[in-house]
């Protein structure tokens, strides 16, 4: 079914409240950077065709809010993900911090059948401060990916657009990895078990 | 006495620039012509970052300009009629009774400087205000009290609110005074209401309250916009939103069927929609959250403020299905996955408020017949289903036998089948076959 369909890589962008999350999906897409987003209400989409290895896909960008009550609504911005970018401020502890609940909660909310082989990336953003400024070093930052699953790390400038398109070559490219895979397995991966759903029931004999 | 600086009315101040009035001299338009404030509309905005670029801005503006100055002087006759004194110049406080034609005033626009005043006194602000002398400045007195989350949210958000607007600019290193009033509304209503607290959108519908009113006034209109539109919406769970979603993917199915048979055509909407919102219907999560700000362009934000604040939570979900029915077109041939992005970019381009409020409220359109007591019908049976299957779910799902959950379906009919609530609208056709096969299956389990 989906050879015939153009590949669409849905990808969600996950963090704490202000660590540049807009920033990073409009310089990545539109090549801007401005210092006037708006926070970010629900979620935000823009799309970006790309080519990988000869291969056309359109890679979906899903800019969520920072704001933890917003995780309530996330199975629903979850849905189909396949990837999720975790993001955190490098001059902010408390959104390194919570990196490893945001990881937690999209695994729960997605329902994601994998999780040890489903693609997270860690991006540590806003690296154009001065130095005295950083909270974390890449040191750190490195040991948590590895506490996360050897998951691969950027530390990135949206304003000054460094590392942008490296950090999200391998989103696109980790993404259509599990896309793939999927499609090769088969599998139907809907996250939601629907209790209206006859099929889905095992008759309780 | 009061902690807050006192600041000028801020729609006297920001509307001296602008009022929606007849040229001085016929002929010469130089009233039109100071709307141009160095490229900002006049409440501030800069129109380079409105979604429509200047020259097709300045087209509409000119058509539109002479409309809101033509309705302006309807307005003056109708208050002049009804025994107010007005004139061009005068800043009312108070206005006729509720009527017919005061509704059809609203809906049609009310004049710009006289916004403030009129969406606080539709709603009933002054007596809220009198009853509750003080309260404001109480608060105000004592908003450092506020914990550290709620603190450091209202901070971050300060900035990120109307970055666009000269009037939320801090210039030359100093705190613009919108930025101050900003915060200590925000802080006064997280103070006020713990099951709130501070939640990200409050920000952005306080501020624009804060273009039209001063703050103690702004700080009544959110106490008011919760208890009247947006129950729950804000609340640290967000049912609120959930519900307003299932409510409005329920109005579809009725009243847009076309719109409803493509969401459901792409396989976005499973038969527990209500209980699982589907992504596509999670879209317009910020459309309840900021009652619009941002989706739309200023001027028919404003316009659709007339009408909810004159009116009832109905008329939050006409207005989306007015959107939704002037995107169907377009909606009905896009394939699935520009879907989002179309639901995104659309409300956008919605430069004449008229073209929307014409679709919501024309006696023609199927929309207009929507009315309060199906939405509160509506919401109460959303609310009721979903807290019971979730209450289940809670303690494990898969634990539900048959019995269970045929009767879970057969309530939701019941609940929903009757015949006056929103008629036509049924639960999904698959149903039917559901139920009969659980209910061979239940038989088979007893």
């Amino acid at each position: 079914m989906s050879s015939k369909k153009k590949t669409i890589l849905k990808v969600i962008i996950l963090g704490d409240s202000g660590v540049g999350k807009t920033s990073l999906m409009q310089q990545f897409v539109n090549r801007k950077f401005s210092q006037q987003y708006k926070a970010t209400i629900g979620a935000d989409f823009l799309t970006k065709e790309l080519v990988i290895d000869n291969k056309n896909v359109t890679i979906q960008l899903w800019d969520t809010a920072g704001q933890e009550r917003f995780q309530s609504l996330g199975v629903a911005f979850y849905r189909g993900a396949d990837c999720c970018v975790l993001v955190y401020d490098v001059t902010n502890n408390k959104s390194y911090d919570n990196v490893v609940s945001w990881k937690d909660e999209f695994l729960v909310q997605a329902n994601i059948k994998n999780p040890e082989t489903f693609p997270f990336i860690l991006i540590g953003n806003k690296i154009d401060v001065e130095e005295n400024k950083r909270q974390i070093n890449n040191k750190k930052a490195q040991q948590l990916c590895a506490q996360l699953g050897n998951i691969p790390y950027f530390e990135t400038s949206a304003k000054e657009a460094v590392n942008i398109d490296q950090a999200f070559d391998v989103v696109a490219r980790n993404a259509l990895q599990q896309e793939e895979s999927l499609d090769f397995g088969d599998d139907y991966t809907d996250a939601i078990n629907i209790h209206l759903d006859g099929e889905s029931s095992t008759c309780g004999c | 006495m009061s902690d807050r600086p006192v600041s000028a009315s801020n729609a006297e101040s920001l509307f001296q620039l602008y009022r929606d009035k007849s040229p001085e001299k016929p002929g010469i338009e130089s009233k039109r012509k100071t709307v141009d404030l160095n490229g900002r509309d006049r409440y501030g905005f800069k129109i380079s970052a409105s979604f429509v670029d200047q020259e097709k801005y300045n087209t509409w503006w000119d058509q539109y300009s002479r409309y809101l100055i033509r309705r302006k002087l309807k307005w003056v006759k109708l208050m002049n009629k009804n025994g107010f004194e007005a004139d061009e110049d005068s800043m009312p406080t108070k206005f006729p009774t509720r009527s017919e034609e005061l509704k059809r005033y609203v809906r049609k626009g009310i004049p710009a400087e006289w916004r403030g005043n009129a969406w606080f006194y539709f709603c009933k602000g002054p007596e809220r205000l009198s009853k509750n002398k003080g309260l404001y400045d109480n608060l105000c007195a004592k908003m450092d009290t506020l914990d550290e989350v709620n603190l450091e949210a209202i901070e971050k958000d300060l900035h990120r609110t109307f970055p666009d607007n000269i009037h939320f600019n801090d210039y030359s290193g100093e705190e613009s005074l919108m930025i101050g009033s900003l915060r200590r509304v925000l802080r006064c209503y997280a103070l006020y209401n713990p099951e709130i607290g501070y939640c990200q959108s409050l920000n952005f519908i306080a501020g624009q309250l804060l273009i039209f009113m001063d703050e103690e006034k702004t700080f009544w209109m959110l106490v008011i916009i919760h208890e009247k539109l947006l129950v729950d919406v804000h609340t640290m769970n967000l049912e609120g939103v959930s519900v307003h979603q299932g409510v409005l993917l329920l109005c579809f199915r009725q009243y847009l069927p076309l719109t409803w048979s493509v969401m459901r055509e792409h396989d976005t909407i499973n038969d527990d929609f209500l209980v699982n919102i589907p992504s596509l219907g999670i879209c317009t999560t910020s459309w309840f959250m900021s009652l619009f700000i941002g989706i739309l362009p200023v001027e028919t934000v404003l316009r659709i403020w007339d009408c909810l604040f004159y009116e009832d939570s109905k008329s939050i979900f006409r207005i989306s299905l007015g959107i939704f029915k002037l995107m169907e077109p377009q909606f009905v041939k896009t394939p699935e996955d520009e879907l989002y992005h179309l639901i995104q970019s659309f409300p956008r381009t919605i430069l004449n408020p008229n073209d929307l409020l014409d679709v919501c409220y024309r006696k023609l359109n199927s929309i207009s017949h929507l009315k309060q007591q199906e939405i509160q019908l509506c919401k109460q049976y959303v609310i009721n289903y979903r807290a019971k299957y979730k209450n289940l779910k809670h303690e494990d799902n898969n634990l539900l036998s048959n019995q269970e959950r045929l009767k879970l379906l057969q309530e939701g009919i019941q609940e929903f089948g009757k015949p006056r609530v929103l008629k036509g609208l049924r639960w999904n056709s698959r149903l039917n076959k559901q139920i009969r096969k659980l209910r061979v299956e239940s038989e088979h389990d007893i």
